[in-house]
């Protein structure tokens, strides 16, 4: 069976034909809803949802473009999840706190690294994760597609919904604050929260 | 949140980061490169996007801390039951079903209602009777068909000749009690020969056309019968500006008017296309219990109506007025059963169009 059967048979109602589905794109709807939210948890909050919601509304799926359709769900999902742990401030104090202690599982290890090497690799992924997460949403969403997942602009077009031209602006936008973010970063390693403060009063 | 003065604008920046992702088409492209190679600032603003890409690029990904597949036994039951009624528009499907159903039931109990009405009436016209009827009720096609009926010179039943004298005086319309019979004579040699009507040259705009194919019944003393026939075929003819024709053109022509009159009717819509099928159908299943021809004309003039055929339902009303008066008693009941049959009427046309969305949208599926 071909990914377009799944959908066929998923659409009605055919939930092991739809489970196949979720097996195929699981770790690329978290890999995005990660990036999006820089917080585990969340991340696979926002994951379950985006698959329930998915086969709710499979039926307004139009043709066989499961990808895109499937990630503009993950994308609305992770910033409803967002606004709702806004509201409950408990967690997002913790938020710094808990992220230095949940590590997501990395799909691919580099084996070569030393302890030291690793540490260091590990901090700078948080610090360019704390870069992503310090952009404004709408550029989040388009700098996490065409750098983190290297979409071409026509796929991230199709996410988001927007035109080609709005894509290719926010994108410029989104990596001027990431280029301004990382270049601090990368100077001060050691102290990358309180610079990136610094860099989104800027914004 | 320009850190250094030089900076390029916001324009060049998109230039540049559209650049890095090969998304500049071929012109831009060159511009950009011939820039690059004149303006140093530019160049190194290009290589901080470009590591500032390979940055986040270098980002591992990260794999799915758990399966989201979702439970069946949770999300399994409902959704069948939805995808099910919007997929395949079954339920479309059926309640037109149903409502053909009902249709077809509520036509046949005007049918009978119908038959008790005008139980006193055809005992005015006891030959027509049942059998003839019976035979009298053919398929559009058959209504088509070459009259080919021997038709002796019988003994008319008063009413019925009546009804056709007024008809004509009304309409201009032929068929006095004499000349039918006249015409019948001329007409009866042979079984397979078509009867003429000679004085059936008109002018008038009555269900004369349609006489030919009751002639096609080809038994005696079906006169009536013939009468019912006509009227059945004025219904299924629905286009009624069917013309009396000359005696001689008759025997080729009324058929062969009868035929694109229900094509006529079968050209308007899909829907209605069956309907047209159905409705003749209905009419003659009329025939046998409708021993008066007030009772078939006015049902006609119902279903006629509600195929939006009006010029048949209004020669129907036509006729329906002049035979009226033969009918007499029976009037009343015969209009209660008449809207029946009408309401059945409308209600097979929708449901002959549920019937037909839920399959397109079925398909469409």
């Amino acid at each position: 069976m071909t990914e377009s059967d799944w959908i066929q048979a998923a659409r009605r109602g055919d939930v092991e034909s739809f489970n196949r589905l979720v097996l195929l794109y699981q770790d690329i709807a978290y890999n995005v809803a990660y990036r999006l939210m820089g917080d585990p948890d969340a991340a696979a909050d926002a994951t379950q949802d985006a698959f329930i919601t998915a086969f709710r509304k499979l039926h307004q799926l139009e043709g066989d473009r499961f990808r895109p359709w499937l990630l503009r769900i993950v994308t609305n999902a992770c910033y409803d999840e967002l606004r709702r742990r806004r509201r409950r401030p408990a967690a997002s104090l913790d938020d710094l706190h808990e992220r230095a202690e949940v590590e997501p599982v990395l799909a691919l290890s580099n084996p070569p690294e030393n302890p030291e090497q690793h540490a260091q690799r590990r901090e700078l992924n948080l610090a360019i994760q704390d870069c992503l997460s310090a952009l404004p949403e709408n550029q989040r969403t388009v700098a996490v597609l065409a750098d983190v997942q290297e979409y071409p602009y026509q796929e991230i077009a199709a996410i988001t919904g927007l035109a080609l031209g709005t894509v290719k602006s926010r994108l410029s936008r989104a990596r001027a604050h990431l280029r301004d973010c990382l270049q601090a970063v990368q100077e001060l390693l050691p102290a990358e929260y309180r610079l990136i403060d610094e860099q989104t009063s800027d914004y | 949140m320009s850190p250094s003065p030089d900076t390029p604008s916001e324009r060049d920046l998109e230039l540049l980061s559209a650049y890095l992702d090969g998304e500049l088409d071929e012109r831009a492209r060159t511009q950009l490169e011939q820039r690059l190679a004149q303006d140093r600032a530019l160049r190194a603003e290009l290589q901080r996007l470009r590591e500032t890409v390979a940055l986040v690029r270098s980002l591992p990904p990260v794999k799915a801390p758990r399966d989201f597949t979702l439970d069946p036994a949770r999300y399994g039951r409902p959704v069948p039951w939805w995808s099910r009624l919007f997929d395949l528009g079954t339920v479309l499907q059926l309640s037109g079903a149903l409502g053909t159903m009902a249709a077809l039931a509520i036509i046949a109990l005007a049918f009978l209602l119908s038959d008790q009405g005008a139980e006193p009436v055809s005992d005015q016209a006891p030959a027509a009777a049942s059998p003839v009827a019976l035979q009298a009720s053919p398929l559009p096609s058959a209504t088509a068909q070459p009259p080919t009926a021997t038709l002796p010179p019988t003994p008319f039943p008063t009413p019925v000749i009546e009804t056709f004298e007024e008809a004509e005086s009304a309409a201009e319309a032929p068929a006095p009690e004499g000349d039918l019979a006249g015409g019948m004579a001329q007409s009866s040699p042979g079984p397979a020969e078509p009867l003429v009507a000679p004085e059936a040259v008109m002018n008038g705009e009555e269900g004369a056309a349609a006489v030919p194919p009751a002639l096609s019944l080809g038994t005696p003393a079906a006169l009536e019968s013939q009468a019912f026939a006509a009227d059945a075929a004025q219904a299924t003819a629905g286009d009624t500006t069917a013309q009396r024709e000359a005696p001689d053109e008759e025997q080729e022509a009324a058929p062969a008017q009868a035929a694109p009159a229900i094509s006529g009717t079968a050209s308007l819509a899909p829907t209605q296309t069956q309907v047209a099928a159905v409705a003749p159908g209905a009419v003659e299943l009329e025939q046998p219990a409708a021993a008066d021809d007030g009772i078939t004309a006015d049902e006609s003039d119902q279903i006629g109506e509600a195929e939006g055929t009006t010029p048949a339902g209004q020669a129907a009303a036509d006729d329906d007025r002049d035979e009226g008066r033969v009918s007499g008693a029976g009037k009343d009941d015969d209009r209660d059963v008449g809207w029946l049959a009408g309401i059945g009427a409308g209600l097979l046309v929708a449901s002959l169009a549920l019937l037909l969305l839920g399959r397109r949208k079925a398909r469409v599926r």
